[in-house]
């Protein structure tokens, strides 16, 4: 498996541009499939992801992350964006809060998740219930937090409160990553 | 380490878990910007990579396929968009683009693959196009990405939130954002009712408190659809102290001096 992607399109290599697409298409459109309800918003969103992807190949730096978060990393802001843009509701959304799955997540096979996931998994695991949940509805589903506060009966404070700490959770474990610390162990 | 230093770190750090999860408008993205200046060690790609990282965990096992026709566009858009950087001829954008346009137009120009490798082959003939994108690297970005760049990269901008004047227009919403340094800005409004350009086109005004009576021309646009519109603000005069941005429809092309009714109108804050 080709490991540095991103900098044979950035160094110029005509190759790498339809190996990242196939390489990376899948993981894009089941992101923007999560994230935005209409599959032709999805498409068109995969679209800016990509050429957004192609301005940004130049910045990647390994030592920081590993392609397929960066990746993801992009597509999410291009994502936000989209879906601020065209302002979606949950309440336009087919599922419920309560049908939502809190358990532990489960790795993609297709997509290389690697390290960095399974540490964010750890860290995701190590949440209170009902702080995973309201992560999961604020990182997988885009919801607002406010509509997180409303479906779950939460103060809004705390709504933001679960969404801080457990991102500074997978973040101090992806640190740990860096330092070849084991799985678990951030503090 | 004083508490009001504390404090400002942990709105710091709330703002980064929004900006990575639900964004932030103008405003609250200029205050991220100011505290970071105080806070140099915090970064936001750090709550961007976990958010990231938390998503990627939480996929479902069964990975989605792109599907062929989406690939296809995206072969496209990319052989269009490396060889548009490396020098070939690009028209500037229009003044006024749904948000959605750029897609829309990329759809509807589908010139595909060999197209691609057409004009690829003949850069590769002059001077090789990887060389030349990478040292003539301009495509014009699409609006969207415009605006984004704009309100994440100005250091002084000015949020203006619209408020909708007329009848007709009390569910506008938007807002203008301008940067008094770069004398540029946006425009971006929801809900404006689109507008029949042969008939009618929207114009903008600045008014600026240091100039005479006449407030600014900031040029016309059009609404093609109803939905979201981004429009650059590009005034051909200096705007030294702006008070207000105001729209009003006028005739095709706009007028010199405006009679008409101030449809929507942002106030300058302060």
């Amino acid at each position: 498996m080709d490991e540095n992607i991103l900098q044979r399109v950035a160094s110029g290599d005509t190759d790498a541009v339809a190996a990242c697409i196939d390489r990376f298409g899948g993981l894009v459109w089941g992101l923007a499939r999560q994230l935005l309800r209409r599959p032709e918003e999805a498409e068109d969103a995969v679209q800016e992801v990509f050429i957004e992807l192609w301005k940004s190949a130049g910045r990647f730096d390994p030592a920081i992350a590993s392609e397929t978060t960066f990746v993801a990393m992009i597509a999410r802001r291009r994502l936000i964006d989209i879906h601020r843009r065209i302002a979606r509701r949950p309440a336009d959304a087919a599922v419920s809060a309560d049908e939502l799955p809190i358990e532990a997540p489960q790795f993609t096979a297709q997509v290389e998740i690697r390290e960095e996931a399974a540490r964010a998994a750890a860290a995701l695991n190590q949440l209170r219930p009902e702080q995973r949940r309201v992560l999961q509805l604020a990182v997988c589903q885009g919801w607002p937090h406010q509509v997180i506060a409303d479906r779950l009966g939460l103060p809004l404070g705390t709504v933001k409160t679960h969404v801080r700490r457990g991102l500074i959770k997978i973040r101090e474990e992806l640190d740990g990553l860096q330092r070849g610390d084991a799985p678990g162990g951030a503090a | 380490m004083s508490q009001a230093f504390d404090g400002s770190r942990e709105h710091l750090l709330q703002l980064m878990a929004d900006h990575a999860t639900e964004g932030l408008d103008a405003p609250a993205m200029r205050v991220m910007s100011d505290l970071l200046v105080d806070h140099p060690e915090c970064q936001p790609v750090g709550f961007e990579l976990a958010a990231a990282a938390a998503q990627l965990a939480m996929m479902p096992a069964e990975a989605l396929t792109l599907p062929g026709k989406l690939r296809d566009r995206l072969l496209t858009d990319a052989g269009r968009h490396f060889a548009a950087s490396a020098g070939r001829a690009a028209g500037a954008p229009d003044r006024a683009i749904r948000n959605d346009d750029p897609v829309v137009s990329l759809r509807g120009r589908r010139v595909g693959w060999a197209h691609f490798l057409a004009a690829a082959s003949l850069l590769v003939a002059v001077a090789g196009w990887w060389q030349v994108v990478r040292l003539t690297r301009s495509a014009p970005e699409p609006l969207t990405m415009q605006y984004a760049g704009f309100i994440r990269e100005t250091a002084d901008i000015v949020y203006i939130p619209w408020v909708g004047k007329e009848s007709d227009y009390r569910n506008v919403t938007g807002e203008a954002v301008w940067s008094p340094s770069q004398q540029k800005g946006y425009m971006r409004f929801a809900g404006l009712t689109p507008n029949d350009r042969t008939k009618a086109q929207y114009q903008l005004w600045i008014v600026d408190s240091t100039r005479d009576k006449h407030p600014i021309d900031g040029g016309v646009f059009d609404v093609g659809a109803v939905g979201e519109v981004i429009v650059p603000i590009d005034p051909k005069l200096a705007v030294d102290h702006p008070a207000a941005f105001a729209v009003t429809l006028e005739k095709p092309g706009g007028v010199v001096v405006s009679d008409g009714p101030l449809l929507v109108v942002g106030t300058v804050p302060g």
